[in-house]
């Protein structure tokens, strides 16, 4: 029989704190049932897409789903690719070149970075931090941003553009960047040690160490005094959610022991902690957002595939070419084909997001169902640099405030802020204005 | 330094009195005032400029202070207004940052920015797009004041600025009123867009505008019975005589307006019992707008009246794939378990496999009150039963019940279906029970389900499951024994009782058996003495239909091939001569085990690289070992495929010739021939394996400095000139000749190269250090001057 439990119990050991998933038990705690919260994500990919195999010809209900989007034929039902929105911050305005830069920074500001790579940077506040600013107390941590290529805050990276323009899309205020966490384990420390002490964070290091432990062995204790008062349903879920866990730990663990692949001499060595096989890293960092989310830790992330301007290499689909160098393809067929092999790549991983989410029930239907999750690039063309009808999916139905299912075409020049307020409506913060809206985005509802 | 902070500051310096105390004051004060200094200049401490401030910044001649003033203006909203006379005339500025955020400063103030209006119904002619965007949208915040002229603007004889002072009013809704008869008249306009925005405005304006559409919906042109049809729709409440011309514009002769009507309709009273028919009728009809415009519309209906539903379910035996697909979403969507729909679902997929994927999904979305209908379909469809299972299993926990009364049915299909579906949702202890009992069933069929069920549960801890599982390896029915040997996967392959049970698996009668046994084994690290025994005797058998996952493991576990391997040989040289394509490239990998010294493995493996299947060519491309001597049939059969492959083929190609030969001359002369390929991706691939190769491909930089002169190849050659890092004598002409190139990373890879030129190409000297006085990036410079180091220095060292 489950002993009601309050919902922000944790499971703590020497220097660890594993929040918990929304159980039964909790919910008689509360009294009447409570919907639960709202999540909402932010993941950028770079470069723009092969236009001709993103855009579905059809708007509307079941519409085709062109060859980089069918990895997401399962989930056609839950999101809404729209096409027609602008971020005119990413344009040059007189600026010359730096497209990249520009597309970073304004794709979650709407602002137009000012032009510099020394002192003096400047957007705008992104959407993300907004949401944060006004609900990020309820929770441990306000927001969490990941990535899976490190950047710097400083220096000339495009153009004459600052590093910390193309390798943010979070900023908490006009001038200051959210950096970005690139590392798993400093994430996995990050999210199952909170408001643990620092010497005691270290102690339980040493000693997961030298006798080959799991966190998992540090709260295992306050989990069966915990399972002994849940009833069997809540006893499984517990037992699933900490299995997963578990998994996500032996994937870092593993990873770290591959040595990191020798890219050439051309290429930098990579920092230690990052792991050589892309497609794990972003599946873990994945599964650490799905796990942030279902514990309540955060109910906001941002996600960047990669730094904009990203010349990485994609040999794991066949594409030993730079990204970056492909996508000023000159409509050469063989380039824009690796292109959209390179989409489709980043597409699955967006996928396998997607199959977390919704395999995790909450009350009324799965995690998923209260979740918006915007993917996109702030580039529509990689040749062009054009910033107009870029290529943007939203995932997840919002509390059933969304009408899913659809391909949403909206009116040329639309500012991609405006759905940005409409999201933040849906999260309880009601705000005039952010970057270059005029509005809130119609269509999302019928 | 504001004056009290200075007095202050003045009055402690001087307190201090005395001269021996003289120099002591000047450290204070010093100190005091670059305190002073640092604390009034803190950003905490920096107060947002006035507005007035940034009105008299937006004036100056310095861009970037009129940009910044805009930028911030522009976030102030409504207090910005007392800069309005500044921002009107920031509207006309050059710089597009400027006039771009002196719109939305005025859009933001709103009505009190009347004064404005002229500047920006201006901006409606103007272009980008963007700049007419803004403008109409801050033209409908400022509302009223700018409605005369708005309507004006209406008349334009420009369509965009017809259209963007049509949005204009459309965003001042029921305020814009006065202007309805005007944007009624631009339903009839000559331009797509320009309707679209006047019925767009007359819905958003609402009440007022009803009269105004309603003569259009009778107009000669057919364009403008459709746009006041979309204008009808926009409105939302209008009187019964208006929603029933919908009706009759719904039958009209033209599609465009028929596709008006409908959208308009399901606005209005989602898909009703009355207009049913019309619905029905467009979907299946012949025009592709119509059809996309009714199955939209009544996609979007809250809910669909079973007379229309009843109409699908009859004609989408006999539609189109097209057809049969929209239909399909929705019943999925519309139709109640019940009615029928899943019968007809399932029939369409039995007849149309491509339409497997779309009824799934129906299924699923018809949730958990499709459950019984699902469970009675297994009946009346055995061919559908896996779909069923998919769909059930994918419906989740709201099935468990209901599968669990049926998988005690006397169907078997059904107890079958049901124990699938149950396996693949999150076990209970009473699903356990449930499939533990089917264990026992009469049905061979059910067993077997019930061992695939089990095994998707089963920890490698359960000893209790492990046990019942193994339990059934003597069963009688063979597809049991089959489920069993998938099954083992999920099991501890270094317990004894699981080995044994898997080399009695291989020596099974039945051929499944063997096979899934075989696929099992490909995952498992170690093969104990009794599984290598019975492979062997497999390998000996030379069953072509077990062949595949034979090779796979010879290739995985070398230890099989040690001793004699002639059986192994055999049952590779079978499926190299197959049919099958997956046979052959099993045979590939195999070969290519062997490959290294034995000649036979050679010639087999040359023989599969020119196989006519793509695949199987790739395969065995990929498959060539590091050859511990140079075979002559393989270069030759490599050499083939780079001068006659496909692309994929030749760049697969390309990329083994290092396993090939050692010879650095031998790859060179033919990467050299591909670099002037018409194909981008043998280039890119050539240019790869010449980095690679590094200094040794000292005498391929002069062509491929000509090929950085293409924009398709420059980031493949630069790549593989850095690898390679050096340059011979015969370089340099190119190198000159690339200086004086207008491409600032031409010239700058130029200058570099010629520092590592070998030997150092000192007659160059003077003509580079006249280099210095040009103008030309900070990186160029810099290159310049290492390139000039090291060929003094290296002269310096001949000298000496």
């Amino acid at each position: 029989m489950n002993r009601p439990i309050s919902r922000r119990t944790v499971l703590r050991g020497l220097g660890a704190a594993l929040a918990l998933p929304s159980l039964e038990a909790m919910r008689a705690a509360q009294g009447a049932a409570s919907a639960p919260p709202l999540r909402m994500a932010f993941l950028f990919v770079p470069n723009g897409v092969n236009v001709e195999h993103w855009f579905p010809r059809r708007t509307g209900f079941a519409f085709d789903l062109p060859q980089t989007l069918q990895p997401l034929a399962r989930f056609q039902d839950d999101l809404l690719v729209i096409s027609g929105l602008t971020h005119n911050g990413g344009r040059p305005n007189g600026d010359g070149p730096g497209d990249h830069a520009r597309c970073a920074s304004v794709f979650l500001t709407g602002a137009q970075p000012r032009k510099t790579s020394g002192a003096g940077i400047r957007v705008g506040v992104s959407v993300d931090q907004i949401a944060a600013k006004h609900k990020g107390s309820r929770t441990p941590l306000p927001s969490l941003e990941l990535g899976c290529e490190p950047g710097r805050s400083s220096g000339n990276c495009d153009s004459g553009y600052s590093c910390a323009y193309s390798s943010s899309i979070s900023w908490a205020t006009p001038s200051t960047p959210l950096g970005k966490e690139v590392n798993p384990r400093l994430v996995f420390e990050r999210l199952f040690s909170q408001g643990t002490g620092s010497s005691e964070r270290r102690q339980r290091r040493g000693l997961q160490a030298e006798f080959q432990k799991s966190i998992l062995d540090f709260v295992a204790e306050d989990a069966r005094r915990l399972g002994r008062r849940l009833g069997p349903a809540d006893r499984r879920k517990l037992d699933e959610y900490l299995e997963g866990v578990r998994t996500v730990e032996q994937r870092i663990a593993k990873l770290e022991e591959r040595t990191v692949e020798e890219q050439g001499p051309a290429a930098l060595a990579k920092p230690p902690g990052i792991p050589s096989d892309y497609g794990e890293h972003l599946r873990l960092m994945a599964d650490m957002m799905v796990t942030a989310f279902q514990s309540d830790l955060t109910r906001i992330a941002t996600f960047m595939f990669a730094n904009a301007g990203s010349n990485r290499s994609y040999r794991m689909v066949g594409v030993p070419e730079g990204h970056h160098s492909l996508s000023h393809h000159g409509n050469n067929s063989a380039k824009l084909a690796k292109i959209a092999q390179i989409n489709r790549f980043h597409v699955q991983q967006f996928a396998y997001l997607l199959e977390r989410l919704r395999a995790i029930p909450e009350e009324d239907g799965t995690l998923l169902d209260h979740c918006m999750i915007v993917y996109g690039s702030g580039i529509h063309d990689g040749n062009r640099h054009n910033n107009e009808n870029l290529p943007i999916i939203l995932a997840g139905r919002a509390n059933g405030t969304i009408d899913t299912g659809r391909h949403l075409r909206v009116p040329r020049e639309t500012p991609m802020t405006n759905l940005f307020l409409s999201m933040l409506d849906r999260f309880g913060v009601s705000i005039d204005w952010m970057g270059d809206s005029t509005g809130r985005l119609s269509g999302l509802t019928l | 330094m504001s004056g009290p902070r200075s007095s202050f500051l003045l009055l402690v310096l001087f307190s201090v009195r005395g001269r021996g105390r003289r120099l002591a004051r000047c450290w204070l004060g010093l100190g005091l005032l670059c305190a002073a200094g640092a604390y009034a200049c803190s950003p905490a401490q920096a107060q947002p400029p006035t507005v007035k401030e940034l009105a008299r910044r937006l004036e100056t001649g310095d861009r970037d202070a009129r940009r910044e003033a805009a930028r911030e203006l522009a976030e102030r909203g409504k207090q910005a207004r007392e800069a309005l006379p500044q921002l009107i005339r920031g509207v006309r500025d050059r710089d597009p940052q400027i006039w771009h955020f002196s719109i939305m400063a005025i859009d933001r103030i709103g009505e009190e920015a009347a004064q404005a209006v002229d500047v920006l119904v201006k901006q409606l002619s103007a272009y980008p797009p963007q700049r007419r965007y803004r403008a109409s949208v801050a033209l409908g915040h400022i509302g009223r004041p700018a409605i005369a002229a708005l309507q004006t603007a209406l008349k334009s004889r420009d369509a965009k600025v017809r259209a963007a002072a049509a949005d204009a009013l459309g965003v001042m809704e029921s305020e814009a009123a006065p202007a309805v008869d005007r944007l009624a008249r631009l339903l009839e306009d000559s331009e797509e867009a320009v309707r679209l925005a006047a019925a767009q405005a007359l819905g958003k304006i609402g009440g007022p505008a009803v009269n105004a559409v309603q003569p259009m919906l009778v107009s000669s042109k057919p364009e403008a019975r459709a746009a006041a049809a979309a204008a009808v729709g926009f409105l939302g409440k209008v009187e019964p005589a208006v929603s029933g011309s919908l009706a009759e514009l719904a039958k009209d002769e033209s599609p465009l307006v028929r596709a008006a009507a409908l959208q308009a309709l399901v606005k209005l009273h989602g898909v009703s019992a009355k207009h049913a028919p019309l619905f029905g009728d467009a979907l299946f009809g012949e025009d592709e707008t119509v059809r996309r415009a009714a199955f939209n519309a009544i996609a979007a209906a809250r809910d669909v009246p079973d007379t229309l539903l009843a109409t699908m379910m009859r004609k989408a035996k006999t539609a189109t794939e097209e057809v049969q697909r929209d239909v399909v979403f929705l019943l999925g969507r519309h139709a109640s378990p019940r009615s029928g729909a899943v019968d007809v679902l399932l029939q369409l997929a039995e007849n149309k496999p491509a339409l497997r994927e779309p009824v799934l999904r129906s299924l699923v979305r018809m949730g958990s009150p499709a459950v019984p209908a699902l469970l009675e379909a297994l009946q009346a469809h055995p061919q559908s039963a896996d779909l069923l299972v998919d769909a059930l299993a994918q419906i989740g926990g709201a099935a468990r019940t209901a599968l669990l009364r049926a998988v005690r049915s006397d169907q078997e299909a059904v107890r079958a279906s049901a124990v699938m579906a149950l396996g693949r949702l999150p076990v209970d202890s009473r699903t356990r029970q449930s499939l533990i009992a089917r264990l026992e069933d009469s049905s061979g069929l059910v067993r077997a389900a019930g061992v695939t069920a089990l095994a998707a549960q089963v920890s490698q801890t359960d000893g209790e499951l492990r046990e019942m599982l193994l339990g059934r390896v003597d069963d009688g029915d063979p597809r049991v024994r089959s489920a069993v040997a998938t099954a083992l996967r999920r099991l501890e392959s270094i317990r004894p009782e699981v080995r044994q049970a898997m080399a009695r698996l291989l020596a099974d009668s039945d051929v499944d058996v063997r096979r899934c046994a075989l696929e099992t084994l490909a995952d498992w690290p170690l093969l104990s003495e009794e599984i290598v025994s019975a492979l062997q005797q497999l390998a000996q058998r030379n069953d072509p239909r077990i062949a595949v996952p034979l090779l796979a493991l010879a290739v995985r576990h070398r230890s099989l091939l040690s001793g004699s391997d002639r059986a192994w040989r055999r049952v590779a040289q079978r499926a190299a001569r197959g049919s099958s394509a997956k046979g052959r490239k099993a045979a590939a990998a195999f070969w290519g085990t062997l490959s290294a010294r034995d000649q036979t493995a050679q010639n087999e493996l040359a023989r599969l690289i020119g196989d006519q299947d793509e695949s199987v060519s790739l395969s065995a491309l990929k498959a060539i070992p590091r050859l511990s001597k140079e075979s002559n049939v393989l270069w030759r059969a490599v050499t083939d495929r780079i001068r006659q492959g496909s692309s994929a083929q030749r760049s697969a190609a390309i990329g083994r010739l290092d396993r090939l030969t050692r010879s650095v001359d031998k790859r060179k002369r033919i990467l050299l021939e591909l670099i002037g390929s018409d194909d981008w991706a043998v280039r890119a691939e050539a240019c790869r394996a010449l980095g690679e190769m590094g200094r040794q491909a000292k005498d391929a930089v002069p062509q491929l400095l000509e090929l950085l002169r293409s924009a398709d190849d420059e980031q493949a050659a630069r790549r593989a000139l850095q690898q390679i890092g050096t340059a011979g004598p015969e370089a340099v002409p190119l190198l000159r000749e690339l200086l004086r190139e207008r491409n600032p990373r031409r010239r700058a890879y130029a200058v570099y190269l010629l520092g590592r030129v070998e030997p150092a190409p000192v007659e160059l000297l003077d003509e580079l250090k006249k280099l210095r006085g040009n103008r030309g990036d900070e990186r160029f410079r810099r290159l310049l001057e290492s390139t000039i180091r090291r060929i003094e220095q290296a002269e310096s060292a001949d000298g000496s």
